[in-house]
């Protein structure tokens, strides 16, 4: 009963935190809704305080289904840093776009119950449940912006490729299902153990639900919606969407691998290696080509996907910790960016986010423009800031498991990306500016974005304590 | 007899599936889809799974199907059919081909190795289907069900949000 | 085998013959019971009192010429009566009207047709694919006033059957099972349902008037509005279809209310049979008392009884009942 307790506090502490919130956002009035997202930011914080594992424990609660530990505390650190980042960053966005409703700050709240159930699963169904919740939150966060077609579409995309990705992972589990008899994990390494992987049923069910995890993380080639809807989202929801689910994804990913799978090493890692190598190249060949920098941002989103699934690849503790301190870091560089880009506002005829926005910036705006320089050598992996900090422990990680390769094409990509991040760098400081354009610049996201370049810089300048954080994680 | 019955079952569900993505009238469509849902809850009883098949009947063919013909009459959309686009109907032909192939392929290697289930004949009899189904439900698959709550509620503000007038 | 199958034959006809009989003489009764409460007579003249009065309309009906318009879509034109009439036919399968059994070649069976685990589930999945003949025959009628009746509805009875289903769960967790015969013995040796459930069987009893579409709920017929709503180019058999329907229906409704919230066929004294006749025929005059009474409801109004009172209420219901039961246990 304790343990049961124990094994489930965080999400239900959440949960209720969540339901508070929706009080909180009736009794708001219309002009200080903002205030339902710093409550949420204040729940979080108290739910991340009350939920340490302290000591490193690690509970199974429910039978089995549901563990905490200090990996699912690592990724409700991230899903909380996505959220607080966010948050602050989305509140002018909205209240300027006039959409600024309670209920965005609602919902992403309970997403991020969604996402943690994921990640502590250790029952099919109970990851299966979470993951819907969390799409769900993702598909309205997306169309939040009902006046805008691009909004809509975004919206409507994500969710018919959504259902039709949950359907194909269903479908995946199903066989498994079947197979094994059992959705826990450790009965599906038991049976895999003992009768291998030879039989038809259990190799399509793995095939089909790593595919539908794929989706959820935009690895190629099941990438097919990210880009217009990244493009499409409200800013900030854009920058909680390609962190905290994709965090999501890959610890669930993760943890399936590492307790369901174990047996069949060989195989999974075949099928995740060849994922990771399609997603960075095609993420970053595409990147290339984009004038648009929140679409340009969307593809980088794809290619880094790619990076944290050589983490996976790799199968050992140090592979599994460094996706953890990867998608960390990829929250803090990520949010800081599209935060800064949901503020330019041009005022001649092109897009706000066309790159010709950020010409000149540096003059008019340096401190801004130093955040998103910050941003960029950081999403580029340019020492010392934490960007290369997390490649760095992901190369390491695959090297030490002796793929080298992969190690080799990962670098190499990272340097092709430099390109285009760089590009943004050169337009900010080195072109004249041809449109006249604001940074429409308000305490909140000023908070946001300092926060997130504040802690690239300290990641980067000390990774060792931030090691030793995730250290633990893997018990 | 009761091979029998899955046979005619079965056959109605394939013949209706079929006749449901040929016609051109949605509302024809949905129709034969309610005889779908029908006959796969007559296979669910079969299985003694009789919750499931009222389940089935009650949430399917009674909610969500009227609610697709609600939408399907207020839009009266002019379908000119899926069968009439050559390139779908390849592909369709294409789709449901390789899924055949799989299903079959997958009976044929049908040596289930997995755990046998708890329950009984014996159990059934005696507690009948809905008890067993809500113990399951209640012990064994908790937290699925909770979480499935928190789902629908994020999913009922959505639809709020984005359906509402400001 | 063939003895069990021969007697389920059998007892299928005669609850269908009853049942039908039932209809048409609840229609005498209705034009009788509200003649009177209007100060009229009602039929007089066919029969004494009457009394051969739905025998006659049933020859004319029977008799008219069956006229289908032209611009319809006749398959589903067709088959939208058969739809409504035969889920509310088929829910009286597993009602259990009486414990009596009968004895044939040393094996007992009793009278009523079955009894299967999901009774209730089983009658409220046949009452929400009772819909469908509704929509489908406004839809293929082609015609404005059907449409729109088939439209409110539709509308009204999903929104209706949320309250209903959730009114019932009260009395099946103090029950502890969903199967009708099972119901029905929970409140043999103690109090009826009503007693501690008197809140669900009011919720019970609006949802069911709703769903059956009776007055005060008749919207979808609103003969002032819409002529006669989603049967308006019905005519002949077709038409009688529709109305065997609802009288159907209200009398399952009837049957699900005195197994659920008024004991069955449990009764003080005398056989178990007349006790829940009775009760049924005292739940359908309070049917036709508020036809008489009530002033029919706007639509809003309706969708507001039902969304903002009627299911929190039964909410609040079955949360409450849930507490006390497992406080008490």
């Amino acid at each position: 009963m304790v343990e049961n307790l124990v094994s489930i506090m965080p999400e239900l502490l959440m949960t209720i935190f969540g339901l508070i919130l929706i009080v909180i956002d009736v009794i708001a009035g219309k002009n200080s809704k903002s205030g339902v997202g710093y409550f949420g930011i204040f729940f979080i914080i108290v739910a991340l305080l009350a939920s340490i594992p302290v000591g490193g424990f690690k509970i199974f609660g429910f039978g089995g289904t549901l563990v905490w530990d200090m990996y699912s505390f690592a990724f409700f650190f991230v899903f909380a840093i996505a959220y607080i980042l966010s948050t602050l960053g989305s509140v002018d966005y909205l209240r300027e776009r006039g959409i600024l409703k309670g209920e965005f700050y609602t919902i992403m709240f309970f997403s991020i119950i969604g996402m943690m159930f994921m990640v502590s699963a250790t029952d099919l169904s109970v990851l299966y449940a979470g993951m819907e919740t969390m799409a769900i939150s993702m598909y309205i966060l997306a169309g939040f912006e009902k006046g805008n077609l691009k909004s809509n579409e975004s919206g409507l995309k994500y969710f018919i490729i959504g259902a039709f990705s949950s359907a194909i992972f269903l479908f995946g589990l199903s066989y498994i299902y079947g197979y094994t008899g059992s959705t826990k994990y450790v009965d599906i390494a038991n049976m895999i153990q003992a009768n291998g992987l030879n039989n038809f049923n259990i190799k399509l069910g793995m095939v089909m639900m790593l595919a539908g995890l794929a989706f959820k993380i935009s690895a190629v080639p099941f990438h097919m919606w990210a880009p217009d809807v990244y493009t499409g989202a409200p800013t900030p929801a854009t920058g909680f969407m390609t962190v905290a689910p994709k965090a999501a994804a890959m610890g669930a990913i993760v943890r399936f691998v590492w307790i369901a799978l174990e047996p069949a090493a060989a195989q999974w890692q075949l099928f995740f290696s060849i994922l990771a190598v399609l997603t960075m190249t095609y993420g970053n060949l595409v990147a290339l080509a984009q004038n648009n920098v929140k679409r340009m941002l969307a593809y980088s989103a794809i290619s880094h996907a790619g990076y944290m699934l050589i983490g996976v690849v790799s199968a050992n503790e140090l592979g599994y910790q460094s996706i953890a301190l990867y998608t960390m870091i990829y929250g803090f560089m990520n949010i800081g960016a599209f935060t800064i880009i949901s503020l330019l506002k041009n005022n001649g005829v092109i897009e706000n986010e066309r790159i010709e926005s950020f010409a000149g910036l540096g003059k008019k705006y340096p401190v801004v423009s130093l955040a998103m320089l910050i941003f960029m050598f950081s999403l580029a992996g340019i020492p010392p800031l934490a960007g290369f900090m997390g490649k760095f422990y992901i190369f390491t990680a695959a090297v030490k498991s002796g793929i080298i390769w992969l190690a080799i094409i990962g670098v190499i990509n990272s340097v092709i990306a430099c390109y285009y991040y760089m590009r943004v760098t050169i337009f900010m400081y080195f072109k004249e500016s041809e449109y006249d354009v604001d940074v429409n610049m308000k305490p909140a996201s000023f908070i946001a974005s300092m926060i997130a370049a504040l802690f690239v810089i300290i990641i980067g300048v000390f990774p060792s304590f931030f090691m030793d954080l995730v250290k633990y994680m893997i018990v | 007899m009761e091979q029998l019955g899955f046979y005619i079952l079965a056959f109605l569900a394939i013949i209706s599936s079929i006749f449901m993505i040929t016609r051109e009238n949605p509302v024809h469509s949905a129709l034969w889809m309610l005889l779908t849902f029908f006959s796969v809850a007559g296979i669910f009883v079969q299985l003694n799974a009789e919750f499931i098949a009222a389940i089935q009947v009650l949430v399917y063919a009674g909610a969500i199907l009227v609610l697709y013909l609600f939408v399907v009459m207020l839009l009266n959309p002019k379908s000119k059919g899926f069968i009439r686009i050559p390139f779908r109907y390849v592909l369709g032909i294409v789709a449901s081909f390789v899924i055949f192939v799989q299903v079959l392929l997958t009976l044929q290697s049908a040596n289930v190795i997995g755990k046998a289930g708890v329950y009984t004949q014996e159990a059934y009899k005696q507690y009948g289907n809905v008890k067993l189904f809500g113990y399951e439900l209640f012990s064994n698959y908790l937290v699925p069900f909770e979480v499935v709550s928190i789902m629908l509620l994020v999913a009922m503000i959505g639809a709020i949000v984005l359906a509402k007038k400001d | 085998m063939l003895v069990e199958l021969i007697f389920v034959v059998i007892k299928i006809l005669v609850v269908i013959t009853v049942l039908l009989l039932g209809v048409a003489y609840m229609t005498w009764l209705e034009r009788k019971v509200i003649g009177h409460m209007q100060v009229r007579l009602g039929p007089t003249h066919v029969g004494w009192k009457g009394l051969l009065q739905p025998i006659a309309d049933g020859l004319k009906l029977v008799a008219k010429e069956d006229i289908i318009p032209t611009m319809v879509d006749k398959p589903v034109y067709i088959i939208a009566p058969l739809l409504s009439l035969i889920p509310a036919l088929s829910a009286f399968a597993v009602i259990p009207f009486t414990n009596a059994t009968v004895n044939l070649f040393g094996t007992e069976y009793h009278l009523y047709i079955t009894d299967v685990n999901i009774g209730l589930l089983y009658v409220l999945a046949l009452s929400s694919v009772g819909t469908y003949g509704i929509i489908m025959s406004g839809w293929a009628s082609n015609s404005k006033y059907a449409l729109l009746g088939s439209l409110r509805s539709s509308a009204q009875v999903i929104s209706y059957e949320t309250a209903m289903g959730l009114s019932l769960i009260g009395p099946v967790l103090l029950a502890g099972t969903v199967s009708l015969k099972g119901i029905t013995e929970a409140q043999a040796n103690g109090f009826w349902f009503i007693v501690p459930q008197f809140v669900a069987f009011v919720v019970y009893l609006i949802s069911a008037i709703a769903e059956t579409n009776r007055a005060p709920f008749d919207l979808p017929e609103a003969e002032t509005e819409l002529v006669a709503g989603f049967h308006v180019e019905y005519s002949s058999m077709k038409f009688a279809m529709f109305f065997l329907a609802e009288y159907a229906n209200m009398y399952v409704v009837s049957s699900i209310a005195t197994i659920v919230f008024l004991g069955g066929w449990n009764g003080p004294f005398g056989p178990s049979f007349i006790w829940f006749i009775l009760k049924i025929v005292a739940l359908m005059f309070f049917y036709l008392w508020l036809r008489a009474t009530l002033p029919r409801l706007r639509f809003d109004q309706l969708m507001t009884l039902g969304w903002k009172i009627l299911i929190p209420i039964a909410l609040v219901n079955v949360v409450v009942t849930s507490i006390v039961l497992y406080a008490i246990n």
